[in-house]
This record gives structure tokens, C-alpha cells and sequence, in this order.
């Protein structure tokens, strides 16, 4: 045996770690070993360097980070490798930036100048987009994690995903597609004709306008939804799972639904009262800022730019109403567009909360049955630990914002109020002067310390919840490490620009 | 510790090695050599990896305890070794794996780059060349025209568009007047639309939307020809269009900044609503207006008048109307007492009513008809 020891001039040897040859069969320990402290930096100078790049740095930030949360997961004390790099991020974002985004941005352009005016066609195109990303983003997502897994290593031996993205994206894509069409298809058959005309206009308020007449309807479709997901987790976990490659020992995934069910009724009945209040509030807010009906208090309609650059005091605020009767199209006041856009985000958060003891069980099921040769892993996760890691994420992110807007805030108010500059008009979509050169620098500076206050909240939000799932992971039963051979396979060349781009980011 | 840190580190430490080929590892025996790392297996001679080619699992922090190591000498295989001695050491022998080292050489590149950008774009505007002014007047007519259509659709939203013949007569024959003074040999297209807001403004393609409101409060024909002066100004000017491609650019910009994760471009309409003016392009059009109005033979008191009478509306209400009331404070001064002022500054020239009596009458009942936008029938005469 090689010496090695203390008296070799290493003081410190860490004692915990396994032996270096396990014997055949021998446990293999998941640990994770890292403390958080660093991370304020690493976050704050990331923000700053994604800021003087004009963005492009992120793709480097974003790979530190990975390679030090890698670092900190322990096996037998070594840590795991990562191996990508920004530029295979950058490149694989730019690849998809131009085949996809760019065609998709254009198009919608060209049809805006084609078909001027007509909302029907700008919709049609809108909504054939997003169910192309839709299709898109099942695939994205395997491409992602064939990515992470390409460029992880232990002891060298790389990890990889021995499938079709394609495969699983169409999986993810019709699994949930066809619930949501059906129901969608038995909504629209009870949406009477003169509320067509509205539902092209204001698309994102037709479910809650049916939630008032027939809700019945839609509570059902609800539910129908959203009792085929953990069949459908169960299918994609499978499907996935069992593509995983350690070297060249293909992980198992054998475990049943019937477990899952078992345990859903909770979060299926909350999930659906969850998101029928929302509906519910989203009609509220949209009926009190008169959207619905010709209610005479209706805000003013933001007038154009006039020859003075701003908009004309007017004198009589109802004259819009009284002079020609009902104004053709309606609009979304911005007020109740925050107020819809705040709502729903309290409501994914409360749906997190009380989705969180299932998806424990869940998470603890798929472990148990996930096998690497003769181990099986198990999870320790609980429900009130998941909720308590995502409402204490979720509070981070917000209070970094939050401060970050302010602090902003604060500053552009004492340099205006003290005389130093001048604001001319603040810009509101379709107000007049657009924003002079001191408008665009305090904007900017907003702008910015929003970035790096997002950043260091993204950061910290990754390593906690990196730091949860992995130190509640254990792996138990003999693992023989000399039978697990590198595999040939080495990857994908690019990083995943889908996934970028479709911002699907775990880590 | 030694205090030079070119000395060799004391001694050898404990490691662990993995060819690659499988998860086996070996312990091993490792020291800082001259030139590389010294990786001593229990059979077989010592195997060097220079510290040029070594790369980090993580990059080098001065609070590591542990390393791992691999070699582009040697792919595939790796080695961990334990111990921040070891770890510090390392940075002084193998520098470019901190990660002030790496963070400095991805960045470099990038600040580089934008920095190039940024130098440009200010050379460009140093020179007084507007880029975006120049693509803007490179897209075809017909583009422009579509696009100042749907501008103006977006923003009338739907009323009534003003179409008393003998009004519609009175308004070509002054916008007639006034585009071939500016040289146009297409004239303007005007339209009223029964809208009681006072207002007024261009869209792309050579067009301009007058408002009632503006027409009744108007105090003779001068004035409206003088606002009229104005939006010809912000269309000869190319205003609006620039104001399109700088805002889709922003937008563009945005999103490849967010890293595709900015929100896609949204309602094209809405963009399109975005016309306004800064500071810049308002003081160019009162210019351009200016000189319309002297080449077309109109006073220019009729602009200055509109211009004192906004100023004094703005004085009344304390310079905004109720929807920015909350922003008073920001607001130091009214622009429009200074263009006011701006006018009544210019010299004297011989000059002929706008529009005489019966015309200005006639314009001023030009709602007297209306047609709604969705009808397809022509608007009786």
C-alpha cells in the first residue's frame, strides 16, 4: 500500500472519506459538503460582469456556479466534475436564438404588416407560436439534462442520456395537450357568439368570464386536467430515467402509479380550488376597472402624442363615453394587468405549498425504485421541508427585487427632487415623449441593480435547493465501482440552447 | 509555510488517482515538481503533469480544502487531493486556475467587444449620422404607409373618422399647399377623427391624424396649419419611423441581454403606439415647421398662438394633465412657453390666410359627417 499520512507533511487528511479501493460491493456515500457564505459574492460579481458584457457573461457566470454546486456533491468524499463551458451555453444559445426565436419574432412582424389591424390573424399567429414552443419544451428539457449529464463527471467517468429528445418532448407534449384540448374543446362549445368577438380581444380573461357563467364547466375541466399528472410524472420519470447512463450502467426505474394516487386527493382537490379563486379574482379585477361592461367611471384611454409632446389636459374625462357611445376595442388597463399578473403569481406560490407533501411522496417513490445495478437510492425529502425551501426561495427572490427597485427608486427621487436633473413626461405606453438621455441613464441604473440583485437571489435560491435534494439523497446497496467502465458516448458538442432560451433552469 | 513561494512545497501529499477507464481509484503519493505535478503510483515511475495544462473541477478559491485535478495530458483520468495547504500552494505553482484567472480571461473578450460597440456607436453620433434614421428611410414606401396605418388604427381605437366633403375639400387643398411648399410632390394625407381630445400627430408613411378637439379649440385656420406644420415636420423628419426601429431594436436588444429570457416582443401594436418624440426630434420638427409655414406663405403667429394657448392650459392645470398629476414634482419647467417664444422670435414675411373665411368654416364642420372604421361603404358626400 502507498504511504500517506499524517507525518507526510498533510495535516490534515479527512478521515471520512472512504477507502480509495471499496471492495467489490461496497456503499457509495452521497454527500453535500458546502457552505453557502461565498455565494453572495460569486452572485454579486456575476450580476456585475452579466452588466458590462451586455449579457453575454452570463453564460460564464452560469457555469461557475454549476461548477461549484457540482463540487460540493460528495460521493465517497470526492466531488462531482463539471466539465462545460460558457461558450458551448453561448453557442448553443445563439444557434437557437437564430433557427428559432429570431424567425418567430420576424414572422410576427411580417404578419402584423400584412394583415394590418386584424387581431384575429395576430392571435391565430400568437397562439401557433406558443404551442410550437410548447411542443418544443418537453424536448428542451431532456436536451438539457443530456447536456448537464455529458459534463458531469466522477472519478472521470462520465454521465450521459442514451435516448431521443424527440421522443420524450412528444411524450411531455401530448400527456398534457390532450386533457387541456378536450377541455378546451368542451369550453368553447358553450361559449355563446357574441362573446367570440370578446374572447378575440381579450383572450386571457375568456376562462374567468366563463368561471361567472359556467363554472361548473370549468371547475370539472380543472380537475380532469389535472388528475392524469402523476401518470403522466410517472411516464416521463420512467422514460427518462431509464435513458440515464453512469459510464456505462444504465439506471432502472421500476416503480407503479398506484402508490402516487394514493396520496393525491389532497393536492388534487387543493390545486383545483387554487386555481378556480384565481380564475376567479383575474374576473373580479378585470370587472372593477370596468373592462367588462360600460361602467361610466372607465379610465381614460392614454392619448397620443400631441404637437406639444405631451397629452392635452383634458378637461371633460368622460367625454370618450358620452360623445360616441361604446369605444370599439377594449384594452387591459396596466393597473389591472399588475394586479392580474401579482394574483396569479400568490397563486403558483400557494399551489407550490400545497402541492408540496405529494410531490415528497412523489419525489421519495421515484427514488425507491430507481436502481443503479444492485443499490436502489431513497430520498428522505418531506413535505414540509420542500414547502418551507420553496416559500423561503420564493421570498428571497421577491425581497432582492423589492430592494432593488427601491434602493432605484429612492435614488432617481433625490437626485430629481434635489434639482440636479430634469424629468421631462415619465413614458406609459402610448403617452407621449419618449424618454430623453437622463431618463434612459436612470432607467438603466433601475435596470441594472435589479440584475444583480436577481442574480445573487437566483444563486442562493440554486445552492439551497441543490443543498436539500442531494443531502437527502442516499444510495443504498453495493455499488461495484470496478465494473462501472467509461463509456464512449461523449455527448452533445453544444450546450442547450433550447432550454436557454426557453429559460429551464434547475441549475 | 514557505515564504517563498517558489519554493517546492515540503514534502509529498496524499491523493487519489482515476485513469478513466473505470471508477476505481488509487492512492497516491503527489509533489510540486519544477514543472509539474508529480503523481507517484505504488508501481511504476512517477507521472509528471505540467501545470500549464492542468485544469480545476472548480476554480481555485483561497477557502478551498480540497482540489481536483485533471490534465489535457492525460484525458480521462483525474485526481483529488485533500488539503488546503495543498490547495494554496497550487494557485502560486498553477495561477491560471483561481478564479480571478478564469472570471478575468472569459470576461476580457466580451468588455472588449461591447466596448468596441459603445466606442462606434458614440463616434456615430458624434458625426451626426443617425444610423437608425438611415434604415428607416431605406424601407419602402409602401411598408411605411401600412405601417402608419395600423399606427393610427391603434391609436384612434375605433372612432369615427371625420368625412363632410366640403371640410375633406378644405383640408386637401391647404395640405395640398403646404406639402408641395415642403417640397413634397406627394402631398400629406390629413384626416380628422371625432375625437375630443385636443391632439395631433404623424405616423409613418407620410400621414397625419388631426383630432375635433383640436379643430374646435383651434382659434383660425393659421393654427391648425400651423400644428399641421409640426406633424409635417416630425414626417419629414422621418420621426416616426425612427421611433418604430429604435423601439423593435430596444426590444431585440433586451431580449438577447436577458439571455432569451426577457418575455418575446409582445403586441406589435403596442409598439407601434410607442410614438413618442424626444426632446431632440420636437425642437427639429418646430424648425421644419417653421419653414414649411414661410415657403407656403402661412404666418407663423398661428403656430405661436397654439403654442401660448397650450402653455397656459398647462399653467392652469400645473403643467399636466390629471393622469401625471403625481408627477409634479418632477416637472421643472413648460416647454411650451419656450417654443412659444421660439416662434415670436422669427422675422416677417408677407403672408396669406391658410384658409379664407368660408374654408375655415367649412373645415370646422368637417364632423358634421362621420364614417365608423368598420363600415365599407363610402361616406356620403
Amino acid at each position: 500500500m502507498p504511504q500517506a499520512g499524517p507525518d507526510q507533511g498533510e495535516p490534515n487528511r479527512d478521515v471520512s472519506f472512504g477507502a480509495a479501493q471499496a471492495q467489490p460491493g461496497e456503499g457509495l456515500s452521497i454527500r453535500f459538503d458546502g457552505r453557502g457564505d461565498r455565494l453572495l459574492s460569486l452572485g454579486a460579481i456575476n450580476g456585475v460582469l452579466k452588466l458590462v458584457t451586455a449579457g453575454i457573461y452570463s453564460f460564464w457566470g452560469k457555469t461557475e456556479v454549476r461548477r461549484r454546486l457540482w463540487s460540493f456533491t460528495r460521493l465517497n468524499g470526492e466531488p462531482l466534475e463539471y466539465t462545460g463551458t460558457g461558450r458551448e451555453l453561448f453557442l448553443g444559445f445563439l444557434i437557437v436564438f437564430a433557427v428559432v426565436v429570431l424567425p418567430a419574432l420576424l414572422g410576427g412582424f411580417a404578419v402584423a404588416l400584412l394583415f394590418p389591424g386584424n387581431r384575429s390573424v395576430l392571435l391565430g399567429y400568437q397562439i401557433t407560436v406558443y404551442a410550437l414552443f410548447f411542443f418544443l419544451v418537453g424536448n428542451a428539457m431532456y436536451r438539457a439534462r443530456r447536456y448537464r449529464l455529458s459534463r458531469t463527471r466522477w472519478r472521470g467517468i462520465r454521465g450521459a442520456l442514451d435516448g431521443s429528445a424527440g421522443r420524450y418532448g412528444w411524450t411531455y407534449f401530448w400527456t398534457l395537450a390532450l386533457p387541456v384540448a378536450l377541455t378546451l374543446a368542451v369550453i368553447a362549445s358553450q361559449i355563446e357568439a357574441s362573446m367570440w368577438s370578446f374572447v378575440l380581444t381579450l383572450p386571457a380573461l375568456a376562462l374567468p368570464m366563463l368561471l361567472g357563467k359556467h363554472w361548473g364547466i370549468v371547475i370539472a375541466g380543472i380537475l380532469a386536467t389535472l388528475w392524469v399528472m402523476p401518470w403522466r410524472a410517472n411516464l416521463l420519470y420512467r422514460q427518462i430515467t431509464n435513458d440515464t447512463r453512469f459510464g456505462d450502467q444504465a439506471l432502472r426505474y421500476d416503480g407503479g402509479v398506484a402508490p402516487l394516487y394514493q396520496r393525491y386527493l389532497f393536492t388534487w382537490l387543493g390545486s383545483t380550488a387554487l386555481y378556480a379563486v384565481a380564475l376567479l379574482g383575474t374576473l373580479l379585477i378585470a370587472n372593477h376597472y370596468g373592462v367588462l361592461d360600460l361602467s361610466p367611471d372607465m379610465p381614460d384611454v392614454p392619448p397620443a402624442p400631441g404637437p406639444v409632446g405631451e397629452p392635452m389636459p383634458d378637461a371633460d374625462p368622460n367625454a370618450d363615453i358620452t360623445d360616441e357611445g361604446e369605444p370599439a376595442d377594449k384594452k387591459l388597463p396596466p393597473a389591472a394587468g399588475i394586479g392580474i399578473g401579482a394574483l396569479w403569481l400568490l397563486a403558483t406560490l400557494a399551489v407550490a405549498v400545497v402541492t408540496a407533501w405529494y410531490r415528497a411522496r412523489q419525489m421519495q417513490h421515484f427514488a425507491a425504485h430507481t436502481h443503479l445495478g444492485a443499490a436502489s437510492f431513497r430520498s428522505t425529502v418531506t413535505g414540509k421541508g420542500l414547502m418551507w425551501l420553496t416559500v423561503t426561495n420564493w421570498l428571497l427572490g421577491m425581497s432582492a427585487i423589492l430592494m432593488a427597485v427601491a434602493l432605484a427608486a429612492l435614488l432617481m427621487f433625490g437626485l430629481t427632487a434635489s434639482g440636479t436633473v430634469a424629468l421631462p413626461a415619465p413614458p406609459d405606453p402610448g403617452m407621449a415623449a419618449a424618454p430623453g438621455a437622463t431618463q434612459i441613464v436612470m432607467t438603466a441604473f433601475a435596470v441594472a441593480l435589479v440584475v444583480i440583485a436577481s442574480t445573487i437571489a437566483t444563486t442562493f435560491a440554486q445552492f439551497r435547493s441543490a443543498r436539500y435534494f442531494v443531502s437527502r439523497m442516499q444510495l443504498d446497496g453495493p455499488v461495484d465501482l470496478a465494473a462501472i467502465l467509461q463509456s464512449s458516448s461523449h455527448g452533445p458538442r453544444r450546450g442547450e440552447g433550447l432550454a436557454q432560451v426557453f429559460d429551464l433552469d434547475a441549475f | 509555510m514557505p515564504s517563498d513561494p517558489r519554493q517546492p512545497f515540503l514534502g509529498a501529499t496524499y491523493g487519489r488517482y482515476s485513469d478513466g477507464r473505470s471508477a476505481l481509484a488509487h492512492d497516491v503519493n503527489v509533489s510540486f515538481g519544477l514543472t509539474g505535478l508529480q503523481i507517484t503510483l505504488e508501481h511504476g515511475a512517477p507521472v509528471v503533469w505540467s501545470y500549464g495544462s492542468l485544469n480545476a473541477g472548480e476554480p481555485l478559491r483561497p477557502t478551498a480544502v480540497d482540489v481536483l485535478l485533471s490534465s489535457s495530458e492525460a484525458p480521462g483520468a483525474s485526481l483529488f487531493v485533500p488539503g488546503l495547504d495543498f490547495a494554496n500552494a497550487l494557485s502560486t505553482y498553477a495561477p491560471q486556475l483561481t478564479a480571478r484567472a478564469e472570471r478575468w480571461r472569459h470576461t476580457r473578450p466580451w468588455l472588449v467587444l461591447v466596448g468596441a460597440i459603445a466606442a462606434g456607436i458614440a463616434l456615430i453620433y458624434a458625426a451626426g449620422w443617425s444610423p437608425i434614421k438611415a434604415t428607416a428611410g431605406l424601407l419602402p414606401e409602401t411598408w411605411r404607409e401600412r405601417l402608419g396605418d395600423e399606427a393610427r388604427d391603434s391609436m384612434v381605437e375605433g372612432r369615427a373618422l371625420c368625412t363632410d366633403g366640403a371640410g375633406s375639400t378644405a383640408l386637401l387643398k391647404l395640405s395640398e399647399r403646404m406639402s408641395k411648399a415642403a417640397g413634397r410632390d406627394k402631398p400629406f394625407r390629413i384626416a380628422v377623427y371625432d375625437w375630443s381630445l385636443m391632439n395631433a400627430f404623424a405616423v409613418p408613411g407620410g400621414q397625419i391624424v388631426l383630432t375635433r378637439g383640436l379643430i374646435e379649440k383651434s382659434q383660425s385656420a393659421d393654427e391648425v396649419a400651423g400644428v399641421i406644420a409640426h406633424e409635417m415636420g416630425h414626417g419629414i423628419e422621418l420621426h416616426p419611423e425612427t421611433g418604430i426601429i429604435r423601439a423593435i431594436g430596444l426590444s431585440a436588444a433586451l431580449e438577447l441581454m436577458m439571455g432569451g429570457s426577457g418575455g418575446t416582443l409582445g403586441n406589435v401594436g403596442l409598439v407601434l403606439a410607442q410614438l413618442g418624440y424626444t426632446r431632440a426630434a420636437e425642437a427639429e420638427a418646430d424648425l421644419v415647421a417653421i419653414t414649411v409655414l414661410r415657403s407656403s406663405g402661412i404666418a407663423v403667429k398661428g403656430l405661436g398662438d397654439f403654442f401660448k394657448r397650450v402653455a397656459d392650459m398647462e399653467g392652469e392645470s400645473g403643467g399636466l394633465s390629471k393622469t401625471l398629476k403625481p408627477f409634479t414634482i418632477l416637472r421643472t419647467h413648460p416647454p411650451s412657453a419656450e417654443r412659444a417664444a421660439l416662434v415670436r422670435r422669427q422675422p416677417g414675411y408677407p403672408a396669406t390666410p391658410a384658409l379664407d373665411a368660408q374654408a375655415w368654416d367649412e373645415l370646422r364642420n368637417i364632423c358634421k359627417t362621420t364614417q365608423k372604421p368598420d363600415a365599407r361603404s363610402p361616406a356620403p358626400q
